[in-house]
């Protein structure tokens, strides 16, 4: 048993060696060419070609005007995902991440200083548009992972609050 | 290129070195490495590009619609090393790309401008001055602006030094230049551009409208011409305005005239752009003009091939913008290798695209992907070809806008016509995903896909595909 999640929800599926089965129901597929980041198959009573890429468990694809996106994982992973949100929820909002990768044109707060919900913490220049980096809450600024000039990737911690 | 090489006519590319790879270096006759990735130390980075045209032996320079196009140094450096500048001649550059100054001399010819500074605002008092004047909310601009760069809408008075202080900031890296004014904010407007090209003999005429009002960050996304919001009298009366705003600073080449029409029919002269538009194809569809060969006749100094008379329009046409963008949080842009591109093909469907597959998204410059445009006889056709071809546009490995324009497609405020530039914060929540039709067949393709045995790409291994046996059951069926 695995599962599919995308949007919050969930759909098993199974490879039960006797045919794929997706929440307990059979689908008719015969796969004819199979390719990295291409299959074609016939589904039911069509020929389909299904573009994807699949990295790291999420899984991206295009399909005769579909798209669709979703993360793909088994038993095991689903087990793990569970633990690791009931602990770690808390912490995860205390780090302020950057929402674009782009340039830190300037750090506006200093390790230590108390914040209030809203105030600029960075400018970061992406696209050639300025955005504003603010905080989400009111806080102490525990950590200051960037300085004025450096190039951040999309999520990268740029600061955390206590 | 294309239009040149049509035309018998060599092509010389300069690409950054994050840009060797892309088509556009090879499809050239001849390229030239600028060196450096910055924008700055490339497409921005004027001597550097002269020089390469000089050595080349180039007789004209195309300045694109980007990075140089609305400079007016550039345009005088050209012209400066003897060569041809396929666009105005610097003095129309600089007055309208001086807003204020641009304001001021329309105005002085009857076009109707936003109720505003005629000059740039320096502090904070008089700005607030100005504001309370004219009422809240307001537009707070870069003078040397455009494309939304360096403009903050301000709604009261509390917003008003943060805003100003980050247009003047983000002005200033975007055109060297932290001059800022202030303008009344049309609400619910419609922006309206008209198409207008001009001989360096003294005509001008106009090519019709483009209805340019689905945007984000104030940048546009979707547009269409002709546009539903104006009458033919109305029509008229704006190509009129425009081809006097082109008159009142003695443009020559190709130009666009930017208007905002509020709810109550009134409209307002915005600011003209320099240059070609990303948004042309659509008046190339419904007029039948290939603007780009125009704008190296004018160059050339050709008078105008048509006279006002002559320019017909048939049908609709529709261009929507693929950016590599996260349009479910907030239109962020993304970056990445584009895994796979492949446009969607068939009658009356324009792709214009700087990329392929295996192309890199890359931090530098603008995320834009392609342009897709269609034309059909009329609008409701148009539409329907606009959601085929965006349904049929496959890219992966980046998040793009395809999404949100199929969104603005399917939207009853977009087919009605009934639409202004609120278009995005009125009807666009990021939770307009899949439907559960879609979400069910999507589920049924994604557990196909990751049945269907070990990737041999390798970065899809994980647990589920390695331990597959179904797919290869049935291959021995």
């Amino acid at each position: 048993m695995a599962a599919i999640i995308a949007d919050g929800s969930k759909v098993e599926f199974e490879d039960g060696g006797n045919g794929l089965f997706v929440d307990g129901q059979k689908i008719d597929c015969l796969i004819l060419s199979r390719e990295a980041g291409r299959i074609v198959a016939r589904i039911g009573d069509s020929i389909r070609e299904i573009l994807y890429e699949f990295r790291d468990g999420h899984l991206e694809l295009h399909c005769a005007g579909l798209r669709f996106e979703c993360n793909v994982a088994s038993d095991r992973d689903l087990l793990i995902g569970s633990l690791e949100t009931s602990g770690a929820a808390g912490k995860f909002h205390s780090d302020v991440r950057a929402p674009m990768p782009g340039l830190v044109t300037k750090v506006c707060v200093s390790r230590g200083e108390t914040v209030k919900r809203g105030a600029t913490l960075v400018i970061l220049e992406a696209m050639k548009m300025e955005n504003e980096i603010r905080s989400p809450r009111d806080g102490i600024i525990s950590e200051l992972y960037v300085a004025n000039g450096a190039i951040v990737e999309k999520d990268q911690v740029l600061s955390s609050l206590e | 290129m294309r239009t040149l090489r049509e035309m018998g006519r060599e092509s010389i590319a300069i690409y950054s070195d994050v840009d060797v790879l892309m088509p556009f270096a090879r499809y050239a006759d001849r390229a030239f490495p600028l060196g450096g990735k910055e924008a700055r130390e490339t497409y921005l980075d004027s001597e550097k590009i002269i020089a390469i045209a000089r050595r080349a032996g180039a007789d004209a320079v195309h300045p694109g619609y980007g990075f140089l196009s609305e400079n007016s140094e550039f345009a005088a450096a050209v012209e400066r090393a003897g060569l041809l500048f396929i666009g105005p001649g610097h003095e129309a550059i600089r007055s309208m790309g001086d807003k204020t100054e641009a304001r001021k001399m329309v105005a002085a010819r009857g076009v109707p401008t936003v109720p505003g500074t005629m000059e740039p605002v320096e502090s904070l008092e008089a700005a607030s001055k100005v504001a309370a004047g004219i009422g809240y909310p307001i537009l707070v601009k870069a003078a040397a602006g455009g494309g939304g760069k360096g403009m903050r809408l301000v709604k009261t008075r509390q917003d008003l030094e943060s805003s100003l202080r980050s247009a003047k900031s983000e002005a200033q890296s975007a055109f060297g230049d932290s001059r800022v004014f202030i303008e009344k904010f049309v609400v619910n407007p419609r922006h309206i551009e008209f198409q207008i090209l001009a001989d360096s003999h003294g005509n001008v005429i106009h090519l019709f409208e483009r209805e340019c009002s689905i945007q984000r960050r104030h940048q546009k996304v979707v547009e269409e011409t002709p546009s539903l919001a104006i009458t033919q009298d109305l029509r008229e009366e704006m190509g009129k305005a425009a081809v006097d705003a082109a008159k009142s600073c003695g443009y020559s080449n190709a130009g666009t005239v930017e208007f905002v029409l509020a709810e109550d029919g009134k409209f307002y002269f915005l600011e003209m752009n320099t240059r070609l538009q990303v948004e042309h194809p659509i008046t190339e569809l419904t007029t039948g003009i290939d603007l780009v060969r125009e704008q190296i006749m004018i160059a050339e100094g050709d008078k105008l091939h048509y006279s006002q008379d002559e320019i017909r329009k048939s049908g609709h046409a529709i261009e929507c913008r693929i950016y590599a963008e996260d349009v479910y949080s907030g239109f962020v842009p993304d970056t990445g290798a584009l895994k796979m591109i492949r446009p969607p093909e068939g009658n009356w469907v324009r792709v214009d695209s700087g990329v392929e597959t295996g192309s890199e998204i890359s931090v530098y410059y603008d995320p834009m992907i392609a342009k897709l445009s269609t034309w059909d006889a009329t609008r409701d056709e148009a539409i329907s070809k606009m959601k085929r071809a965006l349904d049929e546009y496959v890219v992966l490995g980046v998040k793009t806008t395809i999404p949100f324009c199929r969104f603005v497609m399917d939207h009853g405020s977009f087919s009605s016509g009934k639409y202004s530039t609120a278009f995005v914060e009125d009807f666009w929540t990021s939770d307009k995903r899949n439907d559960s039709v879609e979400g069910r067949k999507g589920s049924e393709l994604a557990a196909i896909v990751a049945t269907s045995g070990k990737d041999s790409s390798g970065a899809g291994s994980s647990e589920v595909v390695r331990r597959s046996s179904w797919t290869d059951q049935r291959f021995e069926d």
